[in-house]
Order: C-alpha cells, then sequence, then structure tokens
C-alpha cells in the first residue's frame, strides 16, 4: 500500500507539484507500478545464469566528440541557478 | 617505542580520451560552467550511457605497463551515495571484477610495490562552496578515470615519492595521462598507520583523502603518522576514519568516518554489458605500448654510457627522450648530444612544463648534423655550443651559421704549421718552458686558438707545440 503521506514525500523530493485533484488517480498508478515489480519477481529463471537478456557484451563507442548541450538547456530543469551553475541552497546534505 | 609507518595509496588518473566515459561531451578541462554537458553526463532519467571504447584501451595499457593481469571478464557497477557532485547519485565504478589486478613496480632500492587493481570509472563534478551555498558545474562529470589501488607496501615518504613518479612518467610515456597534479588530472588518497617496528600486524588506519602535491603527501603523512604515535602513546586508539590535510595549518582532520564497501550498496549497473577482452585484443593493445621509462634510463646509462643523473634528466621528459633518440642517429658518441641537451637547451626553460613541452626551434635533423660535425672534430666544442645556441635563438640551419670555412675544419699540416709559427713567435715563453715552467705553453696555445678561429683541438695543439720545442732543442 501506498499511503497519502509517502506520496506527497516522494512528489516533494521530485519537485513535483500535484494538486489535491490529482492524488487519488496518482495513488492508483503508483500501487500498478509497484504491483509490476512483483509479476518480474515472480517469474521462474530456474538455474538458468544469463548476464543480460540480450546476452549482448562488449558494446562500445568510438571516442568521437558530439556537440554538447547549450547551458540554458542544461539548467532548465533547476530552480536555483546562478553564472551558469547548478546552486544548491539547503547546505543540510552539503559539508 | 620505535615505530614504521606503512601507507598503501588510491591514485587516481584522469585519461587523457577525447570524450567523457558514457557519452560524448568533451574532456577539455576548463571552459564556461555546465558547457560540456548533456542528458547522459548529468544524470537525466532515462538517458543510456554508452561505454567509450578507447578507455578501455587505455586501462589495459596502464595495466599492461604496471605488470598487470587483465581480466577475461570485467563488468561495471553502481556506487551509490548522495553528494551533489553526483547528479545520479550513484557514481558508475567498477567493483568485483576490476579490467586489471595483480601488478607490481620495482623502486630503485629494488623493493617491489604491489598494484592491487586498476578499475575504470567517471569523474564527479566540481563543486564550489560559497556564502552557505554550493554552486556545482558538471564538466568534469563524466569524464574517464582510472583507480590505481596498491598494497599497503610503502614504508617511507621517499618511496611514496618514488612510485607517484614513477606512475606519473609511465602514464605519460604510454599516453593515457598527462598526469597534471596542479589541475587535478591525477589525485591521490593516501592510507596511512603505524605499527611498533617488527611487529607483522597492521596498525588502524585513516586515509587521507585527495592529496595533490607531493610536497603535501610528505607534510599530511609526517604531520598524521605524529599523531597517530602521540595517540597509541598516550594509551588511546586510533579511530578509522578520513581526513583531511589542512594546507595552511599543516595538520590533518577528521572528515567522516570511513566507509566500508556495504555502505556504498554496491551493485551491477544494469545499463551496461559485460566487458569481455580476448587474447588477441590484449596482443593488440600491447603493441601500442612504447618503451617504458625505466627501461629507457637502464639503456642510455649501459648501452649510451649516460651517467645516472643525465639519463633520469633526459628521459622525464618524454619528447626530450624522443628528441635526443633522434639526435643521435647514426653517431658513435652520445654524451656530446645529452650535453648540449642538458647545459644548452633546458637553461632556456624556466618552468617544468616548458621543459614538458620542449618547444624549440630546432628539428632533431639539424641537431644531428651539428653533433656530426663535432664528432668528426671539423668543429669544436665551444664552436657547437655558439652555433646551437644561435640555432635556438634565430631558428636558422647549420649550415646559415657556419661558414664554408668553418665547415672544412683545420687538417693536421694547417694545425701544425700554425703551432711552428706560435713557437717562432714566442722565444721568452719557449725559454720559460724550457726553464721548467710548463704553463708557458698556455700563452703559445692562446697564439693557435686565435689564429684558427677556435677550431684547433687545444690537446692536440699543445702537445705539438711541446713537440716542435723539443725537436728545437
Ligand atoms: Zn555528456
Amino acid at each position: 500500500m501506498v499511503t497519502r503521506e509517502e506520496l506527497l514525500d516522494l512528489a516533494l523530493l521530485s519537485k513535483l507539484d500535484i494538486s489535491d485533484s490529482d492524488i487519488d488517480k496518482l495513488l492508483g498508478d503508483m500501487e500498478e507500478i509497484i504491483k509490476f515489480a512483483d509479476t518480474i519477481n515472480a517469474a521462474s529463471t530456474g538455474d538458468a545464469e544469463f548476464d543480460n537478456i540480450n546476452d549482448l557484451q562488449n558494446v562500445y563507442r568510438e571516442d568521437i566528440v558530439k556537440d554538447s548541450f547549450l547551458q540554458d538547456d542544461i539548467l532548465r530543469n533547476c530552480k536555483t541557478v546562478e553564472n551558469g551553475f547548478f546552486r544548491v541552497d539547503n547546505h543540510n546534505h552539503v559539508e | 617505542m620505535e615505530y614504521e609507518i606503512v601507507m598503501g595509496l588510491e591514485t587516481h588518473v584522469e585519461l587523457s580520451t577525447n570524450t567523457k566515459i558514457f557519452c560524448g561531451c568533451t574532456t577539455e578541462f576548463g571552459g564556461e560552467p555546465n558547457t560540456h554537458c548533456c542528458p547522459i553526463c548529468i544524470g537525466l532519467p532515462g538517458t543510456m550511457p554508452k561505454l567509450n571504447y578507447q578507455v578501455v584501451r587505455y586501462a589495459i595499457m596502464a595495466g599492461l605497463s604496471l605488470n598487470c593481469e587483465i581480466a577475461e571478464i570485467a563488468k561495471m557497477d553502481r556506487k551509490n551515495y548522495v553528494y551533489p557532485d553526483l547528479p545520479k547519485a550513484y557514481q558508475i565504478s567498477q567493483y568485483d571484477k576490476p579490467l586489471c589486478e595483480h601488478g607490481h613496480i620495482e623502486l630503485s632500492s629494488g623493493r617491489k610495490i604491489g598494484i592491487t587493481r586498476i578499475h575504470i570509472e567517471e569523474d564527479a563534478g566540481k563543486l564550489i562552496h560559497e556564502r552557505g551555498q554550493t554552486f556545482i558545474d558538471y564538466n568534469r562529470g563524466g569524464v574517464p578515470l582510472i583507480e590505481i589501488v596498491s598494497e599497503p607496501d610503502f614504508r617511507s615518504v621517499d618511496e611514496v615519492t618514488e612510485y607517484l613518479e614513477y606512475l606519473q612518467l609511465t602514464m605519460r610515456y604510454i599516453g593515457v595521462s598527462d598526469c597534471k597534479m596542479q589541475e587535478g588530472s591525477m589525485r591521490c588518497d593516501v592510507n596511512v598507520s603505524v605499527r611498533p617496528v617488527g611487529s607483522d600486524k597492521f596498525g588502524t588506519r585513516t586515509e587521507l583523502k585527495n592529496m595533490n602535491s607531493f610536497t603535501n603527501i610528505a607534510k599530511a603523512v609526517k604531520y598524521e603518522a605524529a599523531r597517530q604515535i602521540d595517540v597509541i602513546e598516550s594509551g588511546e586508539k586510533v579511530v578509522q576514519e578520513t581526513r583531511r590535510f589542512n594546507d595552511a595549518a599543516g595538520t590533518t582532520e577528521s572528515m567522516r568516518g570511513k566507509e566500508d564497501a556495504h555502505d556504498y550498496r554496491y551493485f551491477r549497473e544494469p545499463d551496461l554489458v559485460t566487458i569481455s577482452v580476448s587474447n588477441d585484443e590484449i596482443e593488440q593493445i600491447r603493441k601500442l605500448i612504447p618503451e617504458l621509462p625505466n627501461k629507457k634510463i637502464s639503456k642510455y646509462i649501459k648501452e649510451y654510457g649516460l651517467s645516472e643523473v643525465d639519463a633520469k634528466l633526459l628521459v622525464k621528459y618524454k619528447r626530450v627522450a624522443d628528441f635526443f633518440e633522434k639526435s643521435i642517429d647514426g653517431l658513435k658518441v652520445y654524451k656530446n648530444c645529452s650535453n648540449l641537451i642538458i647545459s644548452l637547451i633546458f637553461s632556456k626553460f624556466e618552468t617544468e612544463e616548458q621543459k614538458e613541452q620542449f618547444n624549440i626551434n630546432v628539428e632533431p635533423e639539424d641537431m644531428n648534423e651539428l653533433l656530426k660535425l663535432l664528432e668528426a672534430g671539423t668543429i669544436r666544442n665551444n664552436v657547437a655550443k655558439k652555433t646551437l645556441g644561435e640555432m635556438l635563438a634565430t631558428g636558422k640551419k647549420v649550415k646559415d651559421i657556419l661558414s664554408e670555412d668553418d665547415l672544412k675544419g683545420l687538417s693536421q699540416e694547417e694545425l701544425t704549421s700554425i703551432c711552428s709559427k706560435a713557437v717562432e713567435s714566442n722565444p721568452k715563453a719557449v725559454a720559460d718552458y724550457l726553464g721548467g715552467k710548463d704553463k708557458a705553453v698556455k700563452s703559445m696555445l692562446g697564439f693557435v686558438m686565435k689564429n684558427t678561429q677556435g677550431k684547433a683541438d687545444a690537446k692536440l695543439a699543445e702537445k705539438i707545440i711541446i713537440d716542435i720545442i723539443k725537436n728545437n732543442n
């Protein structure tokens, strides 16, 4: 069971604004998402050892420079930005 | 009681790839903040990392140069910790299957230092703490690193310094990193403990984080060992923890308790597949490794007859060693070349950086031409020095500087004839010499040097003068 408080905590951490009218629908969605993990957990893999589902190894890229994103686009999702830097104001997390 | 210091090193080396480890952003140093970034390296949800093969190749080159075994199978893991320099809240690193293991290097004392492992990982972003706020630049985030972990085999700061210089030089030679401590492309954590001399048990260690200069390492270790001995002598126990060196105070201070591996909740990185390295691949990569500096030094001493000091000076800078080796092509005497480089060319440079760059307007072919004239006795050492000086200053070629007359050299007949004139025109010096003043020869020698524009071999001329005097009397 996902509680209302947990959902609001998650929204806060994810910096999402949720209106009261959405909460019931979102609680249902979260429930479904978590149940999906149960489905995967329940799958029987037997003794089969596999590394990844596509049986891939050595997937590489060449060392060729591509254009980076514009600074404005990189910073777009961040609410606190200064002089091209991400800014963290809550220094509880920072020494 | 007498104590012994025991140290182990974790050295982070930034690789000189063009692009970051998991995306195509440039690894160039500096730049405006957050301009070398993309959704992958700032960790946006839904992005997928893709491993840069050059990182694997460079790490294997480093491993082979440090006598490591290369893993057949390696994988990437997530190391979880929450800190603003990591946008994903985890670092992609290697935990239990690193690319290289079980290496070693040998110090000049003959002592071996074990290399436990070398793994690849991504660098974190740069944080600037100011006014109680933190400013983040992710340009460095995702730049590839290798972490070289040593065994706790060090017993003195000198050994640590020699090891780090060796790593630095080796990484530069094989071209995988510029290892600039001041720019942070080589950083070092030092694990320090002390124990009574003769004990075979290790004491509790502390970890000194992010040491960024040889001098600071020496200062920090010295302070930390003395601190630990004080703690033990006063009957207390050393606490296992991470400490930082306070540069201004010259002391170390506690940062946080020491993390163990389980604190990082390592698990397999699900977005990256297994790295499998074949023997063929290893052999291909081995071919990319040039002659290593320690081999070069012993070759210069044993085969080229250079002194140990000179050999080390030349090998210390890869471009200098390259220049030296090209310049001595076809010669029999190698000392002339090393002497000219060390006495004349090095004096043009003020900083280590400049020696590293070795930016001069003399090509090795021109140096070779000059050295050949010197070796054949066509020109004397002083002329060679003057000529090289002018070449360095103006970029002119040997032939533009030396006249045809200079290049003709001096024949034995010409020299003998000038020596005869010297004896004839200095009767007083001859009399002095015959009277027992050996030094009187010098004034006749001066005459010879003046009249040959310094081209004469002074020793040979002296011998001829004495022979003439003896024959005359
Ligand atoms: Zn990127």
